[in-house]
C-alpha cells in the first residue's frame, strides 16, 4: 500500500533528479531555449526528458495527497477538511491537471528533438506551455493565500474569515485558472479575434475570486484591530503586530498584490497587453506577484515553520534580522520592479541582455531606468544572502524548544463549511469543462488548419 | 457583514462586465483588436511562397503601404524602411526559422511571428522620426543585436 | 454536527497539530533545496541583473543561458516551497 509519505520521498527522488538533468543541460549550453523552451527552438533530448521527471516527481506528491485525503474522508465522516489541507487539496489539484498540457507538449518534444520526428507544430506547443505556465504561478499564490487566510489571522491575534466562503474561494481559483495562462498568447496569430476575446473573459473572471481576497483579508485585519483596541477609521492599522516578521513579510506581500493584481487585469485585456506584451512591465508585473507577493509569505513562513519543523524556537533575534531582511527585500524589489514597469512602458523589451541596439536614441533613453534595476538586484542579493542565512541557522542552530504552528479558529458560533464543498469530484468535472470551453476549439483549428511543421532548430 | 459580502462581490463582477463591454466595444466596434491574422505558410519554403518572394515596401493606396517583411535569426528584410508621414503601413510577416517578436519601439505595434503562420499588424505614422524595430521574443545567440529602423520623413 | 465542526479546529489550536518527526523531515528536505536553488539563482540573478543594466560583462554566447538558468533556479525554489509547505499544511491538520 502507498502512503502519502513514501510518494513524497518518491516525488523526491524524481523532482531532483529532473532538477539536476535540467541545470546540466542548460549549463552545458545545450539547452538555451529559456523557460518557455518554445520549438522550433530544440534542445538537447535529455533536457525534456529533465522535465518529465520534474513532473512525474510533482505527481507522485499529488498522488500522495490525493490518497490521504480520501483516507481521511473516510474516517471522518461528514467532517469538513481543516482549512489548510482544503488549500493543500486544491494546490495539488490545480497542480495535476495543469501539468497535463506541459507533459502531452514535451512528449511530443522528445521524439523530435532526437531526429525521430522531422517536424512539430509550434502552435500546438505554445498553447500547451501556456496551459501550464500560467497556472503554476497560481498554484505557488495559492500556497501563499492559504496563509494569508489561515495563519496570518491566528498572528494578529484574530479569528478566520467565514469558512465558507474560504473554500469558495479555492474552488473557483482551481476552476476557473487554467484558461488565465491564454493571456500569453493575445498577439499570437492563428486565433481570432473572437477565440481571444472569450479568453479575456475567461482570464478576468480569475480577478474575482482575488477580490474577494482583498475583502476577506481587511475585513479580518480591521475586527482584530478593533478588538485590541484600536478606534476610529484607521485606528485598528495601527494595533497590527508589525514589528514581528512572520506577519510583516506576509501583510507587505498582500499589499503588494494589490498593484499586482491591477498590473494583471492590464496584461490580460486586449489592447493594453498589445502594449506591453513581451517588454520589461512583464518582469515588472511578475517581480511584484511572485518577488513580493508569493515570496515574501515564502519568507514570512519560514521563521515559524522552519522553527516547527525542526523542534526549536525564534528567537527575538532572528525575529530582528527578520525584519531587517523584509525591509531590504521590499526596497530591492520596489526599485527593481518600479523601473521595469516605467522602462517596459517606454518599449525596452525583456528576454535579451544588455543592448543600445547600435546607439539608437530610444534604447539609450532606457538605459538609467536599467541602472536603477541594477541597483534593486544588488540589494535583492543581500536580502537572499540574509534570507538564506535565516532558514539554515533556524532549521541547525537555532535554540532547541517547541515552536507554534499558528492556525487560526473560526468566529463564536459561525456556521462550519457546507459539505457540498469537499466534493471534489464534481470540482474536477467543472474544471475540465472550463479547460474544454477553452481550448478545444483552438487547439483542434491548430491541428485540423496546421501548416507544415517546423524541424528542430539550433540558434545560439 | 453579510450585507457588505454581497455589495463587494456585486461590484467586482459588475466591474468585470463594465470592464468586457469597453474591451469588446474597443476590438470589434473601433477594430482596436490585436494583430491575429490567419494564413498559414510552409516555414521551410517562405522565400518561395508569395509575397514573401519579393520582401520590400508596396505602395496599396493614397499613402497606404504594406510593407512585405521576413524574419530571420538575426535579422529584418527590408531593413532601414523609409515612408511618408501620415502614412498607414500594413506590416505582413513570416519567420523562415523560429519564433521572433515584432515590436517597434514608441507605438503600439507589438506582435508576435510564429513559424507556419503568416502575421499582419497596421499602424498609421503621424509622427516623423526614427523608429526602432526590435526582436522582443528570444531567438538565440544575437537576438539583442536584431533589429533595424523605419524613418517617417 | 457543532462537534464535527470544532473538533479539527480544537485540535490545531492546542499545538497538536499531527506533523510527526518523519513527515517533518520529508518537509524540512524540499525546503533545503528550495533554499539552496534559492542561494544560486539569487547570485545569478545579481549577475543578471547586472548585465543587463549594461554594469557587468558576462561571456559572449551564452545570452539565453545566463537568462534561463537564474529563471530556472528561482522556479526550483517556488516549486520546492510549494510542495514543502502545501504537504505540511496538509499533514498537519488531516494526519
Amino acid at each position: 500500500m502507498f502512503n502519502v509519505r513514501k510518494l513524497a520521498w518518491v516525488g523526491f527522488a524524481f523532482m531532483l533528479t529532473g532538477t539536476a538533468l535540467v541545470a546540466v543541460m542548460i549549463i552545458l549550453n545545450e539547452a538555451s531555449v529559456l523557460y518557455t523552451f518554445y520549438p522550433p527552438l530544440a534542445a538537447h533530448p535529455f533536457f525534456y526528458v529533465g522535465l518529465v521527471l520534474l513532473v512525474l516527481g510533482i505527481w507522485a506528491c499529488c498522488f500522495g495527497v490525493f490518497i490521504n485525503y480520501s483516507h481521511w474522508r473516510k474516517a471522518h465522516r461528514g467532517q469538513p477538511t481543516p482549512l489548510l489541507a482544503f488549500f493543500a487539496m486544491g494546490v495539488f489539484v490545480l497542480w495535476f491537471f495543469a501539468s497535463i498540457g506541459i507533459t502531452i507538449e514535451v512528449l511530443t518534444l522528445i521524439p523530435w528533438s532526437m531526429g525521430l520526428v522531422e517536424t512539430t507544430n509550434v502552435m500546438v506547443g505554445r498553447t500547451l506551455f501556456w496551459w501550464f505556465g500560467h497556472s503554476l504561478v497560481n498554484i505557488w499564490y495559492l500556497v501563499a493565500a492559504s496563509v494569508w487566510y489561515v495563519v496570518v489571522p491566528k498572528l494578529i491575534g484574530g479569528r478566520h474569515f467565514n469558512e465558507k466562503l474560504i473554500k469558495l474561494v479555492v474552488i473557483l481559483l482551481v476552476i476557473l485558472n487554467i484558461p488565465g495562462g491564454f493571456h500569453h498568447q493575445i498577439v499570437d496569430p492563428g486565433i481570432s479575434l473572437s477565440i481571444k476575446y472569450l479568453h479575456v473573459f475567461m482570464s478576468l473572471a480569475i480577478a474575482v475570486p482575488s477580490l474577494m481576497t482583498a475583502f476577506a483579508m481587511f475585513a479580518v485585519f480591521e475586527r482584530a484591530g478593533r478588538r485590541l483596541g484600536g478606534k476610529g477609521l484607521l485606528g485598528w492599522l495601527k494595533k497590527l503586530p508589525w514589528g514581528d516578521v512572520r506577519f510583516l513579510a506576509p501583510m507587505i506581500a498582500m499589499i503588494a498584490f494589490i498593484p499586482g493584481g491591477a498590473g494583471g487585469i492590464v496584461n490580460t485585456s486586449n489592447q493594453l497587453n498589445q502594449v506591453i506584451h513581451n517588454t520589461l512591465w512583464v518582469v515588472g508585473h511578475f517581480h511584484v506577484t511572485v518577488g513580493m507577493s508569493v515570496v515574501m509569505t515564502f519568507f514570512g513562513i519560514c521563521y515559524w515553520l522552519v522553527p516547527y519543523l525542526a523542534k526549536r524556537r525564534l528567537t527575538a533575534k532572528m525575529n530582528r534580522l527578520g525584519v531587517i531582511q523584509t525591509i531590504i527585500w521590499t526596497v530591492g524589489m520596489v526599485l527593481m520592479a518600479g523601473s521595469q514597469h516605467a522602462a517596459g512602458l517606454l518599449g525596452d523589451p525583456r528576454r535579451t541582455s544588455f543592448t543600445t541596439y547600435g546607439d539608437h536614441s530610444t534604447a539609450l533613453s532606457w538605459i538609467p531606468y536599467e541602472y536603477v534595476m541594477g541597483m534593486g538586484a544588488v540589494l535583492l542579493l543581500i536580502g537572499v544572502l540574509i534570507q538564506v542565512y535565516a532558514v539554515f541557522h533556524m532549521m541547525f542552530f537555532a535554540p532547541k524548544g517547541e515552536t507554534e504552528f499558528p492556525v487560526a479558529e473560526a468566529e463564536d458560533g459561525a456556521a462550519p463549511a457546507p459539505m457540498w464543498t469537499e466534493r471534489w469530484g464534481l470540482w474536477i468535472v467543472l474544471l475540465l469543462m472550463v479547460v474544454a470551453m477553452a481550448y478545444v476549439v483552438p487547439i483542434m483549428d491548430f491541428i485540423l488548419n496546421a501548416p507544415p511543421g517546423s524541424p528542430p532548430i539550433k540558434t545560439w | 457583514m453579510h450585507r457588505l459580502e454581497e455589495i463587494w462581490i456585486t461590484l467586482s463582477v459588475g466591474l468585470l462586465l463594465v470592464f468586457m463591454l469597453i474591451i469588446g466595444y474597443q476590438t470589434f466596434a473601433l477594430g482596436m483588436g490585436p494583430p491575429s491574422h490567419k494564413e498559414t505558410i510552409d516555414p521551410q519554403e517562405v522565400d518561395e511562397t508569395e509575397p514573401f518572394d519579393d520582401p520590400g515596401v508596396k505602395e496599396t493606396g493614397d499613402n497606404e503601404y504594406e510593407i512585405v517583411m521576413t524574419m530571420q535569426a538575426f535579422q529584418f528584410t527590408p531593413g532601414d524602411i523609409e515612408i511618408p508621414a501620415g502614412a498607414e503601413v500594413t506590416f505582413t510577416l513570416a519567420t523562415k526559422d523560429v519564433t521572433h517578436g515584432f515590436q517597434v519601439a514608441g507605438t503600439n505595434i507589438n506582435a508576435m511571428v510564429m513559424p507556419g503562420h503568416v502575421q499582419k499588424i497596421t499602424h498609421t505614422f503621424d509622427e516623423p522620426g526614427e523608429f526602432l524595430i526590435l526582436c522582443n521574443e528570444y531567438c538565440g545567440i544575437g537576438h539583442q543585436m536584431m533589429s533595424t529602423t523605419i524613418t517617417v520623413t | 454536527m457543532e462537534q464535527a465542526r470544532t473538533e479539527p479546529i480544537r485540535q490545531t489550536s492546542k499545538k497538536a497539530l499531527g506533523i510527526n518527526q518523519k513527515d517533518a523531515k520529508v518537509s524540512l528536505s524540499y525546503l533545503t533545496v528550495a533554499f539552496v536553488s534559492l542561494l544560486i539563482g539569487g547570485i545569478l540573478g545579481l549577475l543578471q541583473g547586472l548585465e543587463r543594466s549594461g554594469l557587468l560583462e558576462l561571456p559572449t554566447g551564452v545570452n539565453g543561458t545566463w537568462h534561463f538558468i537564474t529563471r530556472c533556479f528561482f522556479h526550483y525554489f517556488y516549486d520546492w516551497l510549494s510542495v514543502c509547505c502545501s504537504f505540511a499544511f496538509f499533514r498537519g491538520p488531516v494526519v
